[in-house]
């Protein structure tokens, strides 16, 4: 197994993880980095299914210990006020809009649920969710389902369709 | 059968479930309209769930972020200050589980000689030290790092949790030996001891054959279960933040929790020591 081919296919679902977990690009990109360096420091060794979840469980540790920080940007962002109408095109300001809601609605789980729903939109299996959360492997499919529906309606009720919409319209 | 709860119809949907199990709520989901609804229910957040998240993502600075990697690894060669005694037992992980490997590479079969074979290299960056110079059992061509000799008198091995736990079991400890156990953040959990350690692994157990001398043993503050024997004997029990002492204590502090060797059972796991 060669590092750079590890490090390609590993960074961008552990940087797509801590950036919903921060919602910041440089933090995301500071914690998935502090993560493989880890990996490296202490020479840990493995094949890449358990690594992933080693890089995984660390970079949720770290996240974890910035909860403070997340305390205060939560606190801005609600009391941030809706996008100037003035500036940028309208479907940017949607879209921007949308994310922000998505965000909140994200923030109001609990940081485990959040660990959780996003560890398993990465993929991981339920018994590698409760290894890098550290829950009992029995209590995965419950905990998820918990989060998943105070998650959807925490969304709101045009999410679908306009989610839907303003990605395609990114894409293009 | 009773009607599943909202756990195990996810489990159900994300194929979570082992077979038989699988097909009991299968069965009931086909005769039954309000589960039938609650599937609906969480199909739809599944759905909505995911499409929404990406609407936070954005693009990955992959080739800028192991660039950054590699110079900041370039940059920390040497031992850091700052950080007590944690790094270079870390560091000492990673570096001296490759003497633990020498040593147990007489051993035929041990899974822990397999694992460095595999991953020697493996994920190693460019400059990354492979291998104390002297030790038994480098592999051709690897690398001798003078600069960083962290714990040149230890030995150590690691491993990551099964199914969220561990058993970690020291052997042939004398009597009234300092047994220290730290509680980490990180997910691995380890033996660190002396030279001429020996060391065994399987799924979630590791054991080691220790000669006299200090015995230090790693373990993830958090994990689900976690079992640390020490001649035999189970002397500490942990069941995620509940943590069940049955060893001597003769010091405990938050990070880590000193307890003195019992004179042994031969009990629930006495191993033959590996020959070599």
């Amino acid at each position: 197994m060669d590092f750079d081919a590890l490090f390609d296919r590993l960074y961008p679902p552990l940087f797509r993880y801590c950036h919903r977990m921060t919602g910041d690009r440089d933090q995301a990109d500071d914690l998935a980095q502090e993560a493989f360096f880890r990996l490296l420091d202490r020479g840990v060794q493995g094949e890449e299914p358990g690594l992933k979840v080693w890089l995984f469980r660390v970079a949720t540790n770290l996240v974890r210990d910035r909860a403070r920080t997340r305390e205060t940007r939560r606190r801005l962002l609600s009391a941030l006020p809706p996008p100037d109408p003035v500036p940028g095109p309208d479907r940017e300001m949607e879209r921007q809009e949308r994310a922000r809601q998505v965000r909140l609605a994200l923030e109001e789980l609990s940081p485990r649920d959040q660990e959780m729903l996003l560890l398993r939109q990465e993929g991981f299996s339920y018994k590698e969710i409760a290894d890098a959360v550290g829950v009992a492997p029995g209590s995965v499919g419950t905990m998820l389902a918990r989060a998943l529906r105070r998650f959807s309606e925490g969304l709101g009720e045009g999410e679908t369709a306009q989610s839907e919409e303003l990605r395609n319209e990114t894409s293009r | 059968m009773r009607h599943p709860d909202d756990g195990l119809i996810l489990a159900f949907l994300e194929e979570e479930l082992a077979t038989g199990e699988e097909a009991e709520i299968r069965a009931h989901l086909a005769a039954c309209a309000a589960c039938g609804a609650e599937v609906d229910g969480l199909k739809r957040a599944l759905e909505r769930s995911a499409r929404a998240l990406t609407l936070l993502d954005a693009e990955p600075p992959t080739r800028e972020a192991r660039a950054r990697l590699e110079a900041r690894r370039a940059g920390n060669r040497k031992p850091r200050g700052g950080r007590g005694w944690w790094l270079p037992l870390s560091r000492a992980a990673g570096i001296v589980l490759l003497l633990a490997g020498g040593a147990s590479a007489a051993v035929p079969g041990s899974p822990v000689r397999e694992w460095i074979a595999r991953g020697w290299g493996a994920v190693r960056a460019p400059g990354t030290p492979a291998v104390l110079e002297g030790t038994p059992g480098a592999p051709e061509g690897a690398v001798a790092a003078p600069e960083v000799q962290p714990f040149p008198f230890e030995t150590g091995a690691t491993l990551l949790p099964e199914a969220g736990g561990v058993e970690l079991w020291i052997h042939e400890v004398p009597p009234g030996t300092e047994v220290t156990v730290l509680l980490s953040e990180e997910g691995q959990a380890g033996i660190f001891a002396g030279t001429g350690t020996r060391y065994r692994t399987e799924a979630g157990k590791l054991e080691a054959w220790a000669p006299p001398g200090a015995v230090r043993v790693e373990l993830p503050r958090d994990l689900p279960r976690a079992v640390v024997g020490v001649n035999g004997v189970v002397v500490l029990r942990q069941a995620g933040a509940q943590r069940e002492i049955m060893g001597v204590v003769v010091r405990q502090g938050a990070g880590e929790i000193v307890l003195r060797a019992p004179s042994g059972t031969g009990g629930s796991s006495n191993a033959p020591r590996p020959q070599g």
